[in-house]
């Protein structure tokens, strides 16, 4: 009999060397292995240049690794091809850091539906109730029609996690989600991210799976379940959070 | 002295240059079929995202264009029909009025004069846009959302640069001839409306509407796809959007008498 209570799979990487998207520098990581689990909260620990932006293209599917095999949400990404996977990519959703990358030539409201648009391949009056949820649940309502280049940065960071939930991922991963944020957003997305983990912002979606990439683990130690640390090429699952010293992360190796 | 073989700089400056030219074409190549192959596969679909964008783009190449386009020809027309059509008359060769207007105009001044406008002005703003865009992230970030860049961000590009720079031509070639022959008449020379209009039709040919069709959107196709894949096919700064811009400039106006030339040849030979 198959056991009932076993965790859901949603991203399992193995053995994989994580690729340069520039191609200009080797591989900053070899050999990780790495699942994430139906309903976790992982926090990643990384420091500048140790390949934090590959690891989130990879893990995400964005970027095929150079080796191993990554398999997300049942689908291997060196299988599927490039019109099927961009299909499978809509359970996953990004928010950058800085700003989130938001397009600057639209509205708020408009960033938010395009996704849902393209999508569904119907106009803005056909998903003006899901924008209109979206945008209350994160308190852009009254940023609607604003432009992100007339908004702080803090703001157009809070436009692209509107912008990734539109579609309801089940797994979400935070690209340094706390830096260059004023306190109170700060704040708000300390309080936002374990609630939408939970299930409580989105009830009908369910809880959902969380991967928050940042260089301090501290502030995410008493929501976050699941802690790894990317430093120096290697690649480590630790209890708790790490300190903010990089020094102790990674056991240097005995002589 | 002569017979001195060249310093070895020279050989890796033209080597270079051949290298530099053999990749531009490799990645334009490239990046052309898979833009084709993008609005093939997709074709149809999406409807409801890709059209306002192919009429924006419309509007943006060929609405906001007309009133330049517009003054260009007639000055146009008035520097070249009206000399011509007056030293034809000069010289009693005004029976050949009409094919010389055909084959300057119609053939040759007003496609290329009308691509070289819309490159200036919506093809270099289009590498700008679409490199800031690479260079801030915003591409990845479509991509994150599962939409394709090139259905997103080429294809409208490639489809409205197309039809607006066939219909800027109609209209640049239109107002080129009838500018002239005006600046002419009131110049008193004796050729009368009825008679240039009748050797301008007798001077067309069916060929010509044909040609003037391929030409005019193959000229829309290349600038499109250049300017595009120098604002997005490959990692870009900030710092290097204006180099991607200068190139693609160059590259685009290349590609425009590339294609000139090629259908002429073809046409010639036919």
């Amino acid at each position: 009999m198959e056991n009932s209570t076993a965790p859901e799979i949603v991203m399992e990487m193995s053995g994989v060397t994580l690729a340069s998207p520039t191609l200009r520098r080797r591989s900053p990581v070899t050999g990780l292995n790495w699942r994430i689990d139906r309903g976790d909260f992982w926090v990643v620990t990384t420091t500048q240049h140790a390949g934090q932006r590959e690891l989130l293209f990879t893990a995400s599917g964005l970027q095929k690794p150079e080796a191993g095999k990554v398999v997300i949400f049942g689908h291997d990404t060196l299988d599927l091809g490039e019109s099927r996977w961009f299909k499978e990519r809509l359970q996953i959703g990004i928010v950058f850091e800085q700003g989130g990358r938001v397009l600057g030539g639209m509205t708020v409201a408009e960033n938010v539906s395009l996704a849902l648009r393209y999508h569904r391949n119907c106009g803005f009056g056909d998903v003006e109730n899901a924008v209109l949820q979206i945008l209350e649940a994160t308190e852009l309502l009254p940023y609607a029609a604003s432009t992100p280049g007339a908004m702080s940065s803090s703001w157009q960071q809070r436009v692209a996690l509107a912008r990734a939930l539109a579609l309801r991922p089940q797994l979400v991963f935070f690209e340094r989600p706390l830096a260059h944020l004023e306190w109170q957003h700060r704040n708000w997305w300390m309080s936002f991210i374990p609630r939408l983990g939970e299930g409580k912002i989105f009830p009908d979606l369910g809880p959902v799976t969380l991967v928050v990439i940042t260089d301090d683990a501290n502030p995410w130690s008493g929501a976050a379940r699941q802690f790894a640390v990317l430093h120096r090429q290697e690649w480590r699952i630790v209890e708790g959070a790490p300190d903010l010293d990089p020094a102790g992360w990674i056991e240097e190796p005995t002589e | 002295m002569l017979s001195a073989p060249l310093p070895r700089s020279y050989l890796n400056y033209v080597g270079r240059m051949l290298f530099a030219l053999t990749e531009a074409l490799h990645g334009l190549g490239a990046f052309a079929l898979i833009t084709l192959g993008v609005a093939i596969s997709n074709f149809g679909t999406k409807r409801n995202v890709t059209r306002p964008l192919i009429r924006s783009q419309i509007a943006r190449t060929g609405l906001a264009l007309f009133p330049m386009v517009s003054f260009i020809s007639i000055a146009l027309g008035i520097v070249i029909v009206a000399q011509t059509v007056y030293l034809l008359n000069k010289v009693g060769a005004q029976n050949f009025v009409g094919t010389v207007m055909v084959t300057v105009v119609v053939r040759e001044l007003g496609p290329i004069v009308t691509a070289l406008l819309v490159l200036a002005r919506v093809g270099t703003a289009a590498v700008i846009e679409l490199g800031m865009a690479r260079a801030l992230g915003e591409v990845e970030s479509l991509e994150a959302l599962g939409i394709d860049p090139i259905h997103y961000l080429v294809v409208p590009r490639v489809f409205g640069m197309a039809v607006s720079i066939f219909s800027l031509t109609i209209y640049s070639i239109v107002f080129a001839l009838a500018s002239g022959y005006l600046f002419a008449f009131l110049q008193d020379v004796p050729l009368k409306p009825g008679d240039y209009v009748g050797q301008l039709a007798e001077a067309m040919r069916w060929e010509d509407f044909v040609l003037l069709t391929i030409k005019t959107c193959g000229f829309g196709i290349v600038i499109a796809v250049v300017t595009c894949y120098q604002g997005l096919a490959q990692p870009l700064t900030v710092e290097d959007v204006s180099g991607a811009t200068t190139r693609a400039v160059s590259q685009a106006i290349v590609g425009c008498v590339l294609l000139d030339m090629l259908i002429i040849i073809v046409y010639l030979l036919l």
